[in-house]
């Protein structure tokens, strides 16, 4: 089995990949700057530790792992702030939009996770169950719970 | 589901998508091993210390008036003006997003900018009342303008007790950060503002322009253990402690 990761192959993943890293992260944080301090410095950690990589996964889960690691560090320090308000980009979203969005951000970690790197990122259920570390059936019923969720948060809406 | 994705969309609004920079991963990599943290020093390890404001009358000093170029309304982008209002009316950002004009907020709102530096803005937000809030955001333009909104009101900045309200960014997950970004405003009694690493010495001194400090580059890469206040004379007048559990031994 081998064992660490070339940096070639972490700038070839970052080149190609900054996008979704990127977009998941800004959709976890709910601020693009943050985001894209958050995937630099992922990515550096990445690079610095890549002797750990073990191989016997795919190199993009690795570093999602690492990413969402850094994400979960830097929701925790903002989460602890005072005095100062970190704001969320403005989207123009709909009324509908807005609540709708407040019910994705009220999702259970792992569900919203699994909808994220579904999403932004384009992952296949097997590559989403290695980066969040479940099984690929879990992965499903994530997203349908969250599906169902989201759904029955749409049809209140409607009636109400 | 049409307005999921709609939805997704839109929380990913705001990512700096043409701000991908490998070389930028390389320079933060051959840092000291650090995990990635970023707050703002007057928050998380906001164990400030007044050292002195003696009876030299720098007391008075360590005030201000916040002159600068008066924003438009008209010119900023809804939620900020809605945050930014509400904030220094002292209510909830997150208060439904009816409108700062709505809520009556935008009206009784000034916003000034009063510096622009090393690719940031910087601003004071004020009400009728005489209530403040600061302001940082990119120059670069983005969907919003201000990138965090700070409203200091025990102590209430610019006072004795708090002549810098610091908006730096820290990194490193140890109880010693090291500094990012170093940047906020200050009261006029302050000529420049400074860090104080490890073993004592100071570095990166940067003289305070129109209440702003900002330094993005020649930052110590090393472990940082303060930032302080000096005045013209290179007197310490305030520090701000960034170590967890305090600075003093």
């Amino acid at each position: 089995m081998r064992r660490g990761a070339e940096p070639n192959e972490l700038e070839v993943l970052y080149r190609t990949r900054f996008r979704a890293f990127l977009l998941s992260v800004t959709a976890l944080l709910g601020h693009g700057e943050e985001a894209l301090d958050v995937v630099q410095d992922a990515f550096a950690r990445a690079l610095r530790r890549r002797s750990r990589f073990r191989g016997d996964g795919a190199l993009e889960a690795w570093v999602w792992r690492i990413v969402l690691n850094v994400a979960r560090d830097r929701l925790r320090s903002l989460a602890r702030e005072r005095s100062s308000h970190r704001l969320q980009p403005s989207t123009g979203a709909s009324e509908t939009d807005d609540d709708l969005r407040d019910s994705l951000l009220a999702l259970p970690e792992r569900q919203r996770l699994v909808v994220f790197l579904r999403y932004y990122a384009d992952l296949s259920y097997d590559q989403i169950a290695e980066t969040v570390g479940v099984r690929h059936g879990t992965v499903a019923a994530s997203l349908n719970a969250a599906h169902a969720r989201l759904r029955q948060q749409l049809e209140e809406e409607m009636t109400a | 589901m049409k307005e999921l994705d709609s939805t997704l969309d839109a929380l990913a609004a705001g990512a700096p998508v043409g701000a991908a920079d490998w070389n930028d991963v390389v320079r933060r990599a051959r840092r000291p091993r650090r995990v990635a943290l970023t707050v703002t020093a007057a928050s998380v390890f906001a164990a400030s210390i007044l050292l002195a404001t003696p009876a030299l009358g720098i007391a008075e000093r360590l005030r201000a008036v916040f002159d600068g170029t008066p924003v438009q309304q008209r010119d900023l982008p809804a939620r900020d003006l809605h945050v930014a209002s509400a904030m220094v009316h002292g209510a909830s950002p997150r208060i439904p997003d009816t409108g700062a004009a709505a809520s009556g907020f935008g009206a009784a709102t000034e916003i000034r900018e009063l510096a622009s530096r090393n690719g940031r803005n910087y601003f004071v937000i004020e009400n009728r009342h005489g209530a403040r809030c600061f302001a940082v955001g990119p120059v670069e333009k983005r969907d919003y303008v201000f990138g965090q909104v700070g409203c200091q009101r025990s102590p209430v900045f610019p006072s004795p007790e708090l002549p810098i309200f610091d908006f730096s960014v820290l990194g490193g997950f140890d109880a010693i950060p090291h500094m990012r970004r170093l940047e906020g405003f200050a009261a006029d009694g302050v000529a420049t503002v400074a860090l104080v690493l490890e073993d004592g010495g100071i570095v990166a001194e940067t003289r305070v322009e129109h209440n702003v400090y900002s330094r993005t580059s020649d930052l110590p890469d090393g472990a940082v253990r303060e930032i302080v206040a000096l005045d013209a004379n290179g007197g310490r007048i305030y520090s701000l402690c960034l170590v967890r559990g305090g600075c003093e031994k």
